[in-house]
């Protein structure tokens, strides 16, 4: 895997910062990393010297279709950073939320957030990715990561 | 209690290499503790205890590793915090290679996991390294990279580029740290899966006996000048431990080993004669980890730097 040099960096890190209020600073240490089916991730600065071995690189971070889609992944590992477009759950929702269920909330879990994708908060946990429209939540937790949790 | 026994002739190969016998070969019958280690890129052990208090799950922290616990509570597994990768659970002896070399990787850019899958001390090595750097992760078995790559993403680690090759042809150099945490005949997990007996035998101790001596070249090969490697196994065959830091000796005189020293957790002395062979006395810079000594794995650690 090769860092795409046509990947625009900035593009993503004003989003991060415009979405999320995430500073660039966060990000000093990685690259980004782009493959052909629209993946990007975040990754050490240094790579080998043979790329042809490798298998992957850093962290999924970003899907980039129509739009930049952040991955669950980054958003745990950033949450703690995310000043905006955070939706705090109560432990019913939240439980709904890692089961992998779309979500339909009371406009009071909603102020100061915006459509679009949103960090799931629950007590001091990040949970993962949500993108809102109006009040529902479409469950953006993969598959793989959904859980039965029974200690909270 | 389980209902194998140890066969006869495990018995009869290492009833001379423990100081202790009975009590090792009694360590060997008895359950191994649960314990987990807090992964720092996402939590730190006072939010993780504090937690756990909340939950009525009790812990006991490590004298020798702050970040490592044991618990009597199987339900960890089923915690938010191990749901979202805070904490994870690692054998303790799983936990020395890194320990041994926290200092060195807190300062290193630039690090290879020879033989990383899962993953146990790769997320850890990464934890140390504060997710910066680069933590080169490799691994022969491309079926057992799937499990490195979920461990990686589960914990939040950043720095690491995977690589799937048989370490004998890898080229890349220069590493300031190499970990290699040989494939073995994994004697020292029994007490966790006596599984590994069914496979034991002298044909199996003889390939990994070669397999690492060709292997721990190919690693101290890949370590820059001033650089540290470890080497480990959890297995007690010193066909396995001591034999194969003795080729290394033999092979390349810039390799000096480096005395192996936890605080808090008791290491036993290598052995420098096994079955009529005599290994170098800088051997005696390695360690033996005893199940009846810290209630843990049986493990085997070396450190090692290259002086040129």
């Amino acid at each position: 895997m090769n860092e795409d040099l046509t990947f625009d960096r900035n593009a993503v890190l004003s989003y991060l910062l415009d979405r999320f209020g995430l500073p660039s600073s966060l990000f000093d240490d990685y690259n980004f990393y782009a493959t052909e089916k629209g993946k990007v991730f975040l990754g050490p600065r240094r790579s080998i010297s043979r790329p042809d071995k490798i298998v992957s690189i850093g962290l999924l971070c970003f899907r980039m279709d129509n739009a930049i889609k952040p991955t669950t992944n980054l958003l745990q590992i950033v949450g703690n950073h995310i000043t905006k477009n955070r939706v705090e759950l109560d432990q019913k929702n939240a439980e709904k939320y890692l089961l992998g269920n779309d979500l339909i909330l009371d406009k009071s879990f909603l102020s100061n957030v915006s459509d679009g994708y949103v960090l799931m908060v629950y007590k001091d946990h990040s949970l993962g990715c949500g993108l809102l429209r109006g009040t529902v939540i479409k469950n953006q937790l993969p598959k793989a990561k959904r859980l039965d949790v029974k200690y909270w | 209690m389980s209902s194998r026994s140890l066969p006869n002739s495990f018995i009869e190969r290492y009833r001379d290499l423990p100081d202790d016998p009975e009590a090792f070969f009694s360590s060997l019958m008895t359950l191994l503790p649960k314990t987990f280690r807090v992964n720092t890129i996402k939590a730190n052990r006072d939010f993780v205890v504090s937690k756990f208090g909340e939950y009525g799950i009790s812990c006991e922290p490590a004298s020798w590793y702050c970040d490592a616990f044991t618990t009597k509570n199987l339900n960890v597994g089923a915690t938010l915090e191990h749901f979202l990768g805070q904490i994870y659970i690692q054998e303790f002896t799983s936990m020395l290679p890194p320990l041994l070399i926290r200092d060195e990787l807190s300062s290193s850019s630039f690090v290879f996991d020879c033989c990383a899958a899962p993953g146990s001390k790769t997320t850890q090595m990464a934890a140390l390294m504060s997710n910066k750097g680069t933590l080169v992760a490799n691994d022969v078995d491309y079926d057992r990279i799937r499990a490195l790559r979920f461990n990686l993403e589960k914990t939040g680690v950043l720095n690491t580029v995977i690589t799937n090759q048989d370490l004998r042809h890898v080229t890349e150099k220069n590493f300031e740290i190499v970990l290699l945490d040989a494939p073995c005949s994994a004697e020292g997990t029994m007490r966790k899966s006596y599984g590994v007996l069914d496979i034991w035998g002298e044909k199996l101790i003889k390939y990994h006996s070669g397999l690492s001596k060709q292997l721990i070249l190919k690693a101290f090969d890949a370590l820059a000048p001033g650089g540290t490697m470890v080497y480990s196994t959890c297995t007690f065959a010193p066909d396995e431990n001591e034999a194969v830091l003795d080729h290394l000796i033999s092979n390349r005189a810039s390799a000096k080993l480096l005395p192996v020293t936890i605080d808090g957790f008791k290491l036993g002395k290598p052995t420098l004669d096994w079955h009529g062979q005599q290994f170098s006395s800088e051997i005696r810079s390695a360690a033996r980890v005893w199940p009846h000594d810290n209630d843990t794995d049986g493990f085997f650690l070396a450190k090692v730097t290259r002086n040129e």
